[in-house]
């Protein structure tokens, strides 16, 4: 499968991380990824850096990208503590990340996976 | 100031600050309560609440304290924000070496530095919470015995204790107060 890049955030000391993205705008978000299982086929994206209602399901889940937030976020020190690889700050359009196989890289690189040429 | 119940405001911050719960950690009839209110909803064993349940907590927050104690409270976050911006960065040097890469804490030199860090540190956040008086210290004083319990337990060699992610942790005692603070001044944290 091709990736393509489409942004990017802080780096990350790991390995590159490929799954499908769901977006968590909250509480009712994670009870469905929950719900769906399949859990470690997932990488989360979301907006708030801050955010601890990912706690019921990042020790499974394969990697997690907010679109704010720095290395030195919350987020960030709870990933780096359970080994998640977690890209903070990335500079992407969540609606371009939806329900797709996406890629994240130890630099910080998020792709997202091409089917003839376009985005799958 | 909380007036009502101030176990119901317990479980209500709880869930504010951690977002989702098993049902198990919350008392049941608090929480049937909540959820029969409208402010909690209950699923597959988790808890969490509901938007009019932040809106609900928002307002509890917002009498938490008297108007006379706010200023002091916002004083206080003034100074706190300073002291996490060091955390943070004291934190990052123990999770991750100069260069990036992780710190397998098999440099005791290193990993002794950042704790003479952190407890410098934890000297000056310390000062800053026990020194508050009145409504604030009944806010604040719990934590400062958090972050105590946390010290003594990584001068006694449990590393583990400064990120861990148990609610006992430094990180997590720290981030707790922080949005505590930020709560009761009706303010979102910014990362």
């Amino acid at each position: 499968m091709e990736f393509k890049e489409i942004g990017g955030g802080t780096p990350y000391d790991g390995e590159a991380r490929e799954g499908t993205a769901r977006i968590v705008e909250d509480a009712r978000d994670v009870l469905s990824l929950l719900r769906d299982g399949d859990l470690e086929k997932i990488v989360v994206f979301l907006r708030v850096p801050g955010t601890t209602t990912l706690g019921p399901v990042m020790r499974r889940i394969r990697g997690v990208v907010c679109t704010r937030g720095r290395a030195g976020s919350h987020l960030a020190i709870v990933s780096r503590e359970l080994g998640l690889p977690c890209v903070m700050g990335a500079d992407i359009d969540l609606e371009a990340v939806r329900g797709r196989q996406v890629r994240i890289e130890p630099s910080g690189a998020v792709a997202v996976a091409q089917v003839d040429g376009r985005a799958s | 100031m909380i007036g009502t119940n101030p176990e119901r405001f317990g479980l209500m911050r709880r869930l504010a600050l951690r977002g989702v719960i098993a049902s198990a950690e919350a008392d049941r009839h608090l929480l049937s309560d909540l959820v029969a209110e409208g402010y909690a909803a209950e699923e597959d064993g988790l808890c969490y609440l509901t938007p009019a349940g932040e809106a609900e907590v928002a307002r509890l927050y917002a009498g938490r304290l008297s108007g006379a104690d706010l200023p002091a409270v916002e004083e206080l976050l003034d100074g706190f924000s300073l002291l996490d911006a060091e955390l943070k960065r004291v934190v990052q040097a123990w999770q991750l070496k100069p260069d990036g890469s992780t710190n397998r804490h098999d440099d005791e030199g290193y990993d002794r530095d950042v704790l003479v860090q952190l407890f410098r540190l934890d000297d000056e956040a310390q000062a800053l919470l026990r020194g508050q008086t009145g409504g604030v210290a009944e806010v604040v004083g719990s934590y400062a015995d958090k972050l105590a319990a946390a010290r003594r337990a990584l001068e006694e060699g449990d590393g583990s204790r400064l990120t861990a992610t148990d609610a006992g942790s430094y990180h997590a005692v720290w981030h707790e107060l922080h949005e505590d603070l930020l709560r009761t001044l009706g303010r979102k944290r910014d990362e």
